[in-house]
């Protein structure tokens, strides 16, 4: 019998989990503040060539890179450019976003669409009704001219130890290396698109559906391969 | 299944329900006070297969997880309360306010509701109203003898009859909110206070950042054509994106169906 069918049926497995991921990455092509996020497989002869404890198996990474910015007018709608994260206050403790589509709610506190405060370098930040609202590069929040806050702005050494919340949000398990941003480069009046690649995603598409068939094709060769040993052996002619 | 297909099936919608935004923005680039709205996005929640720091197979500690996302869902749409652009009209009773503030119109079920829409008329006991006959708070009555009626940036509404004869009739006020976004649309160009906005704090227009009035204007729609084509434009294509990885899944299925012949 082939032994190879239920290793390759776990494979073909995986390309449904990436299929998956694409899949979602595509699902929010318009979500602001969306990373996308990809699963690549490594076997034996990559970790051969991988320098350092590089580990085995399934990785999965997300691409940090920055989307690009969209104008709308809206002195919430803020977007980092570079590296960062904005600070954000859930029931479940601190959360980290690039998602900056704020709002105010009725105590005139910053918040996300979801309502969860976001958190500047003093706490939340209250605006002053009926003041015009205005944000420098540096996150600084003005009240008319009076400054309110800052907004608390962080970055962490390693971004993959990240994990995801929904809603935009990610959490640091403790291992990520939170850090400051001292200079931050905030945008105000701009919203940061999703940094999904179409063509890309399109083509790992492709990449997953031909190699799906590939394996279908192994397995048949094998299913036959095993009609030919049942029926032909202790045959003579 | 494939979770993929339910994956790009909440991505459709959620184009789908974009495009239903662009389009009664769309359709209402011509309507006096009108405020364009936004859908804003979130995507959903994460199905964790692997945790960061656990033990691979090799023994080996996992730098990064493996989380596969659901989609996208609706998180809300955001009226976009910049200002209009402004049309001259010449009439007497068009206003249209300078600045943040919105009028104030008695929406005849002893609520108040509020508005950009500053296209006035008289109803037939001479009393300010709007396009569909509800007064406008506090209530201003023109008398008949009153041939000429001026508003002062101010909003003191002032009148002189025929003889030139100078009379004040009233002060309008504005409303403005906390929470702007907050405010619920209901339709014919007037929104209402939700809890989320907070309570309206009147003054009169000049005074603590309300607007000023502009006698003669109408503010036109915030609208902006081009925008919404591009908007259009990047949601069908996200749209048709959505729907090939519904028929990638789909051939999968159809692949996995023909292993066994």
């Amino acid at each position: 019998m082939a032994y190879d069918v239920p290793a390759i049926s776990s494979v073909m497995d995986r390309k449904i989990t990436q299929l998956d991921q694409i899949t979602n990455n595509l699902a929010n092509a318009s979500t602001s503040g969306f990373k996308v996020q990809h699963l690549y497989a490594m076997n034996a002869a990559d970790k051969t060539n991988a320098t350092g404890d590089t580990p085995y198996g399934d990785v999965m990474y997300t691409d940090f890179s920055q989307g690009f910015f969209q104008k709308t007018e809206n002195p919430l709608d803020l977007s980092l450019q570079g590296d960062g994260f904005f600070v954000v206050q859930t029931p479940e403790g601190q959360a980290y976003t690039r998602k900056g589509d704020f709002t105010v709610n009725k105590l005139n506190q910053i918040v996300t669409q979801e309502g969860n405060l976001v958190l500047g370098e003093g706490g939340p930040i209250t605006l002053q009704d009926g003041k015009k609202i205005h944000i420098n590069d540096a996150g600084a929040v003005y009240a008319d001219d009076g400054q309110v806050g800052k907004l608390r702005v962080v970055d962490f050494s390693d971004r993959q130890a990240l994990s995801r919340a929904g809603g935009g949000l990610y959490r640091d398990p403790g291992t990520a290396g939170i850090k400051k941003v001292d200079k931050p480069s905030v945008a105000s009046g701009y919203i940061e698109s999703s940094n999904v690649n179409i063509v890309r995603e399109m083509g790992e598409m492709i990449d997953i559906q031909r190699s799906f068939e590939t394996y279908q094709k192994v397995v048949q060769t094998l299913a036959d391969d095993d009609k030919l040993s049942t029926s032909r052996v202790g045959r003579l002619a | 299944m494939i979770r993929s297909l339910f994956t790009a099936a909440t991505g459709m919608s959620a184009q789908q329900m974009d495009q239903d935004v662009v389009a009664n923005n769309l359709a209402n680039v011509n309507t006096v006070g009108f405020k364009k709205s936004r859908a804003n996005f979130q995507d959903l929640m994460y199905q964790v297969y692997s945790k960061a720091g656990a033990t691979g197979s090799t023994g080996t500690q996992l730098p990064a997880g493996i989380e596969v996302g659901m989609g996208v869902k609706p998180i809300s749409t955001q009226k976009i309360f910049s200002q209009g652009d402004y049309q001259q009209t010449g009439n007497t009773f068009d206003w249209a306010i300078e600045g943040p503030g919105f009028f104030q119109i008695d929406a005849g079920d002893g609520t108040t509701a509020y508005t950009r829409a500053g296209s006035f008329k008289l109803n037939k006991d001479g009393n300010i109203c709007n396009s569909e006959g509800l007064l406008l708070m506090p209530s201003i009555n023109v008398p008949q003898t009153i041939t000429v009626v001026t508003v002062d940036k101010g909003g003191l509404v002032t009148g002189s009859d025929s003889k030139g004869v100078m009379t004040q009739l009233g002060q309008l006020q504005l409303a403005t909110f906390v929470n702007t976004a907050g405010l619920t649309s209901m339709g014919r160009n007037l929104y209402s206070k939700t809890d989320a906005s907070g309570d309206a704090t009147t003054a009169n227009p000049g005074i603590d950042g309300k607007g000023t009035i502009s006698q003669y204007f109408l503010e036109m729609s915030n609208v902006n054509v081009i925008d919404e084509m591009v908007k259009m434009i990047t949601g069908q294509r996200a749209y048709e994106i959505n729907s090939k990885s519904i028929q990638t899944a789909d051939n999968m299925l159809a692949i996995i169906n023909g292993m066994k012949r």
